[in-house]
């Protein structure tokens, strides 16, 4: 018996630090709001495009087997018109990506999904505008497709065009890509990370070894 | 530490210091930095840490480092370079996986059936993996993952 009261004296101490962290708890998420510097109505929040094209998505929601590390890669893929494998995805590193609630209810598809197609659709037409700034063409006659923007005998690829200009511009109300011109999304892909998985190179969180340890 | 015990390891001796209850899976994982044999339960009911042990699916997790006389295979060892195993592929070409916790002691013990007896029917499949646990329960898949595994050996 004494050493259950021990035990729960123990637990309302804990909760008692439980309290504490919660009164602590929103200076922690305005700090996190605008993380790497973005505000989340940014472009540069969401995705960076590399010099030699490599697309980096950031993104609050982690995952641990719904697999939508692919799933949400599609969606880039989809409206940035590029490959699965020239997109990698940074989920849930609280000091890089934009502020989320978390990973629950289901939420991603409808909600992350969204917000990562309108960004990387953004990112096109942005770099459509930049293509056309530089060549001086009338921008309907470009297209983006496979991380090369081409028309009026000019082409440029996307990690060119977008590396004197960060993407530091509003998330824009473009058009998403039609479910019916759909070529990545809603169609099974394999597992993005697969291989690392059954050759045993994922590391799991059991697996990081903390630099001090 | 009392005991230096050497281990083939795929196909490298290493030699390490153990207590005589020091588990193979501590060994593989912290001081070999081998993680790809999984800590599920730590005692013998979950599957997650198996390797081969002279060719035996093995629970690392309940086998006394000190003890292991015959070569280790884990996970790392399974592929030729960069050519995958017969299951790796399997696992991947089935999408035999969710968070794929699991994955590495399915297809370690896999590999252990096939070793034994290549063309294994399902329900020597479901009764050989019976002991390994899938949280995510891709129970369909990974039956079918082997299936496809033995049908490819098969054909090489
Ligand atoms: S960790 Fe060894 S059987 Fe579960
Ligand atoms: S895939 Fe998650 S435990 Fe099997």
């Amino acid at each position: 018996m004494k050493r259950l009261e021990l035990t729960r004296r123990e637990v309302l101490a804990r909760l008692g630090g439980g309290v504490l962290v919660l009164a602590f708890a929103p200076a922690c998420v305005a700090q996190n709001r605008n993380s790497g510097g973005q505000a989340n109505d940014r472009i540069a929040a969401w995705l960076h495009i590399g010099p030699e094209g490599k697309v980096t998505v950031f993104t609050g929601k982690v995952e641990v087997g719904q697999d939508i590390r692919t799933s949400l890669t599609q969606a880039v893929a989809e409206e940035l018109r590029l490959p699965m494998d020239a997109i990698e995805l940074v989920m849930g590193d609280t000091d890089r990506v934009p502020f989320d609630q978390g990973t629950f209810g289901s939420r991603t598809t409808p909600t992350m999904a969204p917000i990562l197609r309108r960004a990387a659709a953004s990112a096109r037409e942005t770099l459509l505008d930049l293509a056309a700034a530089r060549w001086s063409v009338d921008r309907s006659g470009l297209v983006a497709e496979g991380g090369t923007v081409r028309g009026g005998g000019h082409s440029a690829t996307y990690g060119d065009l977008a590396k004197d200009q960060p993407l530091d511009k509003p998330v824009r109300e473009v058009p998403l890509t039609e479910p019916k011109d759909w070529k990545v999304m809603g169609r099974p892909m394999p597992k993005v990370g697969g291989r690392a998985i059954v050759t045993g190179r994922h590391a799991y969180t059991s697996d990081l070894r903390r630099p001090a340890c | 530490m009392d005991a230096k015990v050497t281990l083939r390891v795929n196909g490298e001796a290493r030699t390490i210091e153990v207590f005589p209850d020091t588990s193979l899976l501590e060994v593989l994982r912290d001081d070999l930095g081998l993680t790809g044999a999984k800590y599920g339960c730590g005692e013998g009911m979950c599957g997650a840490c198996t390797v081969l042990v002279g060719g035996k699916p093995t629970r690392s997790c309940v086998t006394p480092a000190a003890e292991v006389k015959a070569e280790v295979v884990t996970i790392e060892g399974l592929a030729q370079g960069d050519r995958l195993h017969p299951l790796q592929q399997a696992f991947l070409e089935e999408g035999a996986m969710q968070c794929g916790y699991c994955v590495t002691g399915m297809i370690m013990n896999a590999a252990g059936l096939l070793a034994t007896n290549a063309k294994p029917t399902t329900a020597q499949i479901k009764e050989h993996m019976e002991g390994n646990v899938c949280r995510c329960c891709t129970y369909e898949r990974i039956v079918a993952a082997i299936e496809r595994a033995a049908r490819a050996e098969e054909s090489r």
